[in-house]
């Protein structure tokens, strides 16, 4: 316990914030205008069709746990910068508002991950 | 993270009946004026470097909106193909596509200025020289070609 006396944990956040970042800089804006445009709108044929191509796939329990843990880093990285834009906005929150916003990058990928195993 | 001082308490309960704490000086003995700068909560507006950072800043808020839609939709395609339609159009609900136009615009931001930084920290010396900056920006952009190639094809069925 006294060796991590004075301590602080933030290496390994900015770590995690900057594998996130790399990540989230490849990977979003692809998704973003596959999934949330040309997908809907049927670039890629209907919903039936990406639903076959995919199903197989992403339900496999070990590719789906590395997706939400992409994800989830993903998340993690958007987290981290929206709790340290708090302070540039001259809030300094208590600690439970931190715990919250990186609780949400958390718990979002443990949830889906549980979700999608249950269904 | 928290501090370790903070939770000390005084045996007798000093500190809680108002009493001062032993070692700190009383406000009226000190002489020091401390200059205090005084920054407003909207100093991010004041130029245009500020308000680069504060939008590279926002962008992660709309991105990670999304990255949560992202999780949804996930979870919905391992719920069957009922559930993924659904999914699927909710996407043209106006309140979700508001998001994704603007997590488009978001992401792109996020996407190039960190681009632009990448060379200030990736420096790959060749002999004597440093590989350019040029480079080191072209190969994260032919990344993120590749990986759009790659989620075309395999959205697209080849």
């Amino acid at each position: 316990m006294r060796r991590w006396q004075g301590r602080t944990n933030e290496p390994l956040m900015w770590a995690l914030f900057g594998g996130g970042g790399m990540l989230a800089v490849f990977t979003m804006p692809v998704l973003i205008i596959a999934f949330g445009l040309l997908v809907p709108f049927g670039g890629f044929g209907g919903a039936d069709g990406t639903y076959e191509r995919m199903h197989a796939l992403l339900t496999h329990p070990l590719v789906s746990l590395l997706v939400f843990l992409a994800l989830g880093l993903v998340l993690w990285h958007c987290c981290h910068r929206t709790f340290h834009a708090l302070h540039d906005l001259k809030l300094h929150p208590p600690e439970i508002v931190r715990s919250a916003i990186y609780g949400i990058a958390m718990l979002t990928p443990a949830i889906g991950y549980s979700l999608s195993l249950a269904a | 993270m928290s501090t370790s001082t903070g939770a000390r308490q005084e045996p007798t309960g000093a500190g809680r009946t108002g009493a001062r704490s032993p070692g700190r000086m009383p406000a009226a003995e000190t002489h020091r004026r401390p200059y205090r700068p005084t920054t407003k909560r909207t100093w991010f507006l004041a130029n245009r470097e500020y308000r680069a950072y504060a939008l590279r800043e926002v962008s992660s808020v709309v991105v990670g909106f999304f990255v949560f839609n992202l999780v949804v939709g996930l979870v919905c395609l391992h719920r069957g193909l009922e559930s993924w339609q659904w999914w699927v159009s909710l996407q043209t609900n106006p309140l979700n596509l508001t998001l994704t136009v603007l997590a488009v615009v978001m992401s792109l931001v996020h996407a190039t200025t960190w681009f632009q930084a990448t060379p200030k920290i990736i420096r790959i010396q060749r002999g004597t020289r440093y590989v350019a900056d040029f480079w080191v920006v072209a190969q994260h952009y032919l990344l993120l070609a590749v990986f759009a190639a790659v989620v075309y094809f395999w959205l697209g069925g080849l």
